[in-house]
């Protein structure tokens, strides 16, 4: 019998076919002769185009080169011994039908090429001979229409414009024309769910998602079948709409996994040439799927992208080559230009960071500030526990010396323990966000205040100033004092590193801090002020001088002033300042509202 | 009185130690939170004053194991946690364990001593 592994085989199948198709449905009597010395002449060339076959053959001295259209044609040229004779007759019992229709093919010289084993393909084509006898015209033809052309595969390509638009198109095809359902299942690899597009012929697409879990497993069996001939008793899933026998198709792209399903929605199972055309029509559709499905990928990108940029909280700008702002996300109106347009051109991103200056905030400068505050936490608790540990064990160990030169010793290590931690728990306390109003000791608060700024202000005479009607034990306000003390705490600093600057001579350099009261109308407003006697402020600071960023300091964030004024008008006060003239240095207050219920005393 | 004192932190431990002893407690002491849980499992104690934040593992992880032994009601009255991170959720944990947690630095350390030798039951 046959030997179905010889791959030869399988080629010649193709081959009568085309012989067959060639000849199409012409009744000339000459067919069936014809179509026997074809299939036994076997002898097939490809045009360089691929696009069609030329069948050669030799009479009288001459080869005679028929072409056949055939997408599909792969093949190699075989030629048979006895078909020469075969081929030798039948042109001279037809020499005048060939006259008249077939000598406008070409004529060249043609030497035949003998292959030696001829016994087996004989056999073989025996065989096939046998079969074509047994076609009926009618198979002729549905083969015929079965095969699509280049042109319809062109025409049926350009029409899928969309992913959506597919299993329509698909239907359309009058190849599936008794087909009811389409549906394609999209995974992009890398997501939980996969996209499924469901038509059914007559109706409006349906998209779901299913679970990656189910479209995997159908998947799996898809692509273990051979014939992708299904029903339900094999796949039956919830996911897939289809009833009956249904042809499932696998591909798998670059970034995608798609599993293509088409069913007459009946129980009779498709036809081998429905098969075979499924399969055919996956093979031309892969291409344009992958190209549609990437362009989709890349449109998301793009307007995720997009989206990205024009949310960034850093003001940009993007040029081109012209250095023309053509996109800004801090305006409301961009011009029109799509993404790609930015990623293709050699654009330069140009970060502007003052194009709003009130509400600008710089990124890194803010991660800075919460980066310390998290820190400072951190440093707390680490902190606490050896330096509670150590006050312990000084004070423990006090009670246990007899030498009065070991207790004192022991005792200023436990008073500096204390120290410590209260140093720590104060500065944590200024980076904490309470929003909390307690009554507090004002002069207390602006002592401890002192003693954080300590490591600057060294060297430099600090004094705290109450006025007259003012009494510094008794004097209790309501305020925030983490707000407050960070005011305070700011001012002095900046006061301590501009005399710094300045002057290395720091004996006569002195911070005072003044509190004084003071009534405007019936209004009674606190008034805290922190003067130093450093150089003053520049004049062209002056307008700017609670802009963040605006610093002299190498070291200096620029934040310090605008916290203070954010803080103030968090208390309710208003912040102001003036060079001592004609005394030197500057002057830095606060001024709070002071009424019933913040006043106390 | 005997006390099991889980602290990690070598000079609180020995002053603890030293301050309980004072009072006329037996104290054994550990730094490791797994060492804590062989101690209480094979040993007999009155009162374990754990530390939260140790080495090894936490201080409820040594209360979990607790648990092989203890029961709950037992357990509240046995545990008292100490610890320097009295966050809000801290608190809240040590609640579904009803044991008392002292914040550290302690702020009254005669107050505290006694709670470790009487209890946590009168503490508010």
């Amino acid at each position: 019998m046959e030997n179905s592994s010889n791959p030869r085989i399988k080629k010649i199948q193709k081959n009568t076919r085309l012989t067959v198709h060639f000849l199409g449905s012409n009744p000339d009597p000459s067919f069936a002769k014809l179509k026997t010395i074809f299939s036994k002449i076997s002898f097939i060339n490809i045009s360089e185009e691929k696009e069609s076959a030329v069948f050669l053959a030799t009479y009288l001295d001459h080869s005679i080169k028929i072409t056949s259209n055939h997408p599909l044609i792969d093949l190699q040229p075989v030629i048979l011994p006895d078909s020469i004779q075969l081929l030798a007759n039948f042109f001279k019992d037809y020499q005048h039908y060939f006259c008249n229709k077939v000598t406008t093919a070409s004529f060249q010289s043609f030497t035949p090429l003998v292959i030696r084993q001829h016994k087996t393909l004989d056999h073989h084509i025996k065989k096939i001979e046998f079969n074509i006898l047994k076609n009926k015209t009618y198979q002729v033809e549905s083969i015929k229409n079965m095969i699509m052309d280049k042109i319809e595969v062109k025409k049926f390509l350009s029409k899928c414009i969309t992913i959506d638009d597919l299993p329509l198109h698909i239907l359309k095809l009058h190849q599936f024309k008794n087909y009811k359902t389409c549906q394609i299942l999209i995974h992009e690899k890398g997501n939980t769910a996969a996209e499924s597009l469901f038509l059914s012929k007559g109706q409006t697409l349906v998209t779901s998602k299913i679970l990656v879990t189910q479209f995997n497993k159908i998947h799996t069996i898809i692509k273990k079948s051979k014939t992708k001939l299904f029903n339900q008793t094999q796949l039956l899933n919830n996911d897939l709409g289809v009833r009956g026998t249904f042809l499932a198709r696998e591909i798998n792209l670059s970034k995608h996994s798609i599993i293509i399903v088409v069913s007459r929605n009946d129980f009779f199972p498709a036809t081998l040439l429905e098969q075979e055309f499924f399969q055919e029509i996956i093979k031309n559709i892969t291409l344009v799927l992958n190209n549609l499905l990437l362009e989709y990928l890349s449109q998301k990108k793009n307007k995720l992208f997009k989206l990205g940029l024009q949310h960034l909280d850093i003001p940009f700008e993007i040029c081109d080559s012209h250095h023309q702002v053509f996109f800004s996300n801090a305006l409301i109106d961009t011009l029109e230009y799509t993404h790609q347009d930015i990623i293709d051109a050699n654009y330069i991103l140009r970060y502007s960071p003052y194009c709003d200056i009130n509400y600008s905030s710089d990124l890194y400068h803010f991660q800075r500030i919460s980066l310390l505050g998290e820190l400072l936490n951190t440093l707390r608790h680490e902190l606490n526990n050896p330096l509670f540990g150590l006050k312990l064990t000084a004070d423990l160990l006090i009670e246990d010396s007899s030498s009065e030169d070991f207790k004192e010793t022991l005792g200023d290590i436990s008073t500096n323990c204390q120290r410590c931690q209260n140093i720590i728990t104060n500065f944590s306390l200024l980076y904490k966000n309470q929003d909390t109003l307690i009554d507090l000791n004002l002069y207390k608060l602006l002592k401890e205040t002192l003693v954080l700024t300590k490591s600057e202000t060294r060297g430099i005479e600090k004094e705290i100033v109450f006025s007259n009607s003012l009494s510094k034990e008794d004097f209790t306000i309501k305020t925030n004092p983490t707000w407050l003390a960070q005011i305070i705490f700011n001012f002095i600093i900046n006061s301590a590193q501009a005399i710094r600057l300045s002057t290395p001579a720091l004996a006569n350099q002195k911070i005072t801090i003044t509190v004084t009261n003071q009534y405007l109308d019936t209004q009674s407003f606190l008034v805290i002020s922190v003067t130093d006697t450093g150089p003053g402020i520049q004049k062209e600071l002056i307008e700017k001088i609670f802009q963040p960023f605006i610093t002299t300091k190498k070291e200096g964030t620029g934040l310090g002033l605008s916290i203070c004024n954010y803080l103030t008008t968090k208390l309710g006060g208003k912040i102001f300042f003036s060079n001592n003239i004609p005394l030197p240095g500057a002057t830095f207050s606060i001024e709070l509202p002071m009424n019933d219920l913040n006043k106390i005393s | 009185m005997n006390i099991l004192l889980v602290e990690d932190e070598l000079l609180l431990q020995k002053s603890l130690k030293k301050l309980l002893e004072k009072k006329g407690a037996t104290v054994k002491v550990t730094t490791s939170g797994r060492e804590a849980i062989n101690l209480l499992l094979n040993e007999n104690f009155n009162r374990i004053v754990c530390d939260l934040m140790l080495q090894d593992i936490s201080g409820f992880n040594v209360i979990e194991e607790a648990k092989k032994k203890y029961t709950l009601l037992e357990i509240s009255n046995l545990f008292i946690i100490m610890t320097a991170y009295s966050s809000k959720q801290v608190l809240d944990k040590a609640d579904t364990y009803g044991c008392k947690v002292i914040s550290k630095p302690f702020e009254d350390i005669n107050h505290t001593l006694s709670l470790f030798i009487e209890g946590g039951l009168n503490y508010e």
